[in-house]
């Protein structure tokens, strides 16, 4: 394939950090062999968790003359509008990582008009994992592409997504448009956890500090009651990640675009893990409890009641009602915990608040956001919310159903809960808002 | 006479934490102080210091922390033999802890 030298960019000569790694690699390259130097072990950890258990369909094409994967980015390139073409993507990555005869991937954003910052971060981790990969095979592996033909993404691919990760400088201008939390890679902390300092305690206490910052763009700061609601969201989600998935590490990133107009800047987040779907963590539970057994009872009123099924273009399935119901108050996925209820609402509390906070005065800003785990995706687009029920021990629980009656015996909205065709081996929570001036004016005004 | 033992959290954080979140975490400083002995003492109370910059005791915390002990003990006894010395923030926290780690009941309990 010829690339418009004007549009193209060759990675290879960006990379910094990286190529210390593979440096690195190649020195251990014996090391990473296999035993009986047949099968090469996968020294990618992010490859190996999710190499087989990805799926989708595979995009693009080689080219014989240059044996570059052609691999297109589509128009859409987001987890939130568009997951299923977007792990496509993720998902033919992971599968290049075992062909043979292919001498690198030209990324083709030419006709990619929308890119949000999860499908974005996913790529680059896999990227990288998948460089990583065929070096410590020894394997000369060339990382080209061609840039977005709309400026706004060719600027968001520079500051914010692949070419920035791989260490590449874009110019001061454009990054000056941006206030960013660079893609930060946690891992749970096992030994001497008692004395703090973890990688989830510094990533909790960076990203208040992040949307501190975004918020005093607008000439607003986050107060404590601010600072704990997201301490206590952020820290929910990793802790998820970390003690649940199987695979005890996980990825954040964030930035805040200064650039639009009608507002002081159009902000997205992603957290994302590797491993086991909240589906499968869930149905590892102890079958004897409670909780275990009300779930089973709920599948089966929405069998007997048919909600299970396709609904125009839209299936629901199963494994969509139990990442449903794992997100309500009080829900564990611990195994065998004896009656304990140890999971909060902060995933869905912060989500609403955002959806308040982090709206527009300009109706057409909507903050939307996303939480895709295993094959369900639960879309937040403000149309409902979480709401007080009194259980029959007349305690108070905080449910979000996604129906009009906010009852979990009745089918969600399936706009908002729904299965993908494609399985995607972990979490990723996905969010976009913006910070509006004129919106926190009218809001503070009415508190 | 109740013998008072007190714990600062300062000792289980690292450079002015402002977050404790992790029922993990929570757990582990649950191990260090030796919470499940404690519990089974009657002549026991305890005295936890939370320093003021400390913006918040996540639930996962909580609960890791104290959840055994509230389930243990009951409300009126945890309450009775665990005191606080912390910003009223932190108070707020402790409360819907407490509330966390008696929800015994579930919504969807009706549809069994």
């Amino acid at each position: 394939m010829k690339a418009d030298c004007r549009n193209a960019f060759l990675i290879r000569h960006a990379l910094r950090k990286h190529e210390l790694v593979l440096r690195r690699i190649k020195r251990n390259k014996n090391s990473v062999a296999g035993s009986f130097g047949t099968v090469p072990k996968i020294p990618s950890r992010v490859i190996r968790a999710i190499s087989g258990r990805i799926s989708g369909k595979m995009v693009g094409n080689i080219d014989r003359a240059t044996e570059l994967w052609n691999l297109k980015i589509p128009k859409i390139f987001s987890i939130i509008e568009n997951p299923e073409e977007s792990l496509d993507v993720i998902y033919t990555l992971s599968s290049l990582s075992r062909r043979t005869g292919i001498a690198g991937i030209n990324f083709d954003h030419s006709e990619c008009e929308k890119m949000d910052l999860c499908a974005s971060a996913l790529l680059d981790v896999v990227t990288l994992g998948l460089d990583l990969e065929w070096n410590s095979r020894s394997k000369k592996s060339k990382l080209v592409g061609v840039y977005p033909n709309d400026p706004r993404i060719r600027k968001l691919l520079q500051c914010t997504g692949l070419l920035s990760n791989l260490g590449f400088r874009a110019n001061q201008e454009d990054i000056d448009s941006f206030i960013r939390m660079p893609l930060i890679c946690g891992r749970r902390k096992v030994s001497r956890l008692y004395l703090g300092g973890s990688d989830h305690v510094t990533a909790v206490q960076r990203l208040i500090e992040y949307l501190d910052n975004c918020f005093n763009v607008a000439g607003y700061t986050l107060n404590v009651n601010g600072q704990q609601m997201v301490g206590e969201w952020a820290g929910e989600i990793i802790s998820n990640a970390e003690e649940h998935s199987g695979e005890d590490t996980w990825w954040a990133s964030a930035y805040m675009d200064l650039s639009l107009k009608g507002v002081d800047g159009e902000c997205q987040l992603a957290i994302f893990s590797f491993g086991k779907s909240i589906y499968e963590t869930m149905l590892e539970s102890d079958p004897s409890t409670a909780q275990m057994k009300a779930i089973k009872a709920l599948v089966e009123l929405h069998n007997k009641r048919k909600f299970f099924g396709l609904f125009g273009a839209r299936n629901y399935h199963e494994c969509d009602l139990w990442t449903l119901y794992a997100l309500q108050e009080g829900v564990s996925r611990f195994k065998g915990l004896e009656g304990g209820v140890d999971r909060g609402t902060g995933t869905v509390a912060m989500i609403e608040t955002f959806q308040s906070l982090g709206c527009s005065v300009d109706a057409a800003m909507k903050p939307k956001m996303t939480i895709l785990s295993g094959t369900t995706q639960i879309v937040f687009d403000g149309k409902y919310s979480l709401k007080s029920v009194t259980t029959k021990e007349d305690q108070l629980q905080q449910i979000i159903s996604f129906n009009k009656e906010n009852d979990l015996g009745t089918a969600p909205d399936i706009a908002n809960v729904h299965s993908i065709r494609n399985h995607f081996p972990g979490t990723l929570i996905a969010f976009k808002f913006f910070i509006d001036r004129k919106n926190l004016d009218a809001k503070s005004r009415v508190e | 006479m109740m013998e008072r033992l007190k714990v600062n959290l300062k000792d289980f954080s690292k450079d002015q934490q402002k977050i404790f979140s992790g029922r993990e975490y929570g757990i582990a400083v649950r191990d260090k102080v030796k919470l499940d002995e404690f519990d089974q003492s009657t002549e026991l109370e305890i005295f936890f210091i939370i320093p003021e910059y400390v913006v918040s005791l996540n639930s996962s915390f909580f609960l890791g922390l104290f959840g055994r002990s509230i389930r243990n003990l009951g409300i009126g006894e945890f309450e009775r033999r665990f005191e606080f010395d912390c910003e009223p923030h932190i108070r707020k926290n402790i409360e819907a802890g407490k509330r966390r780690a008696l929800l015994t009941s579930n919504v969807i309990d009706e549809y069994l």
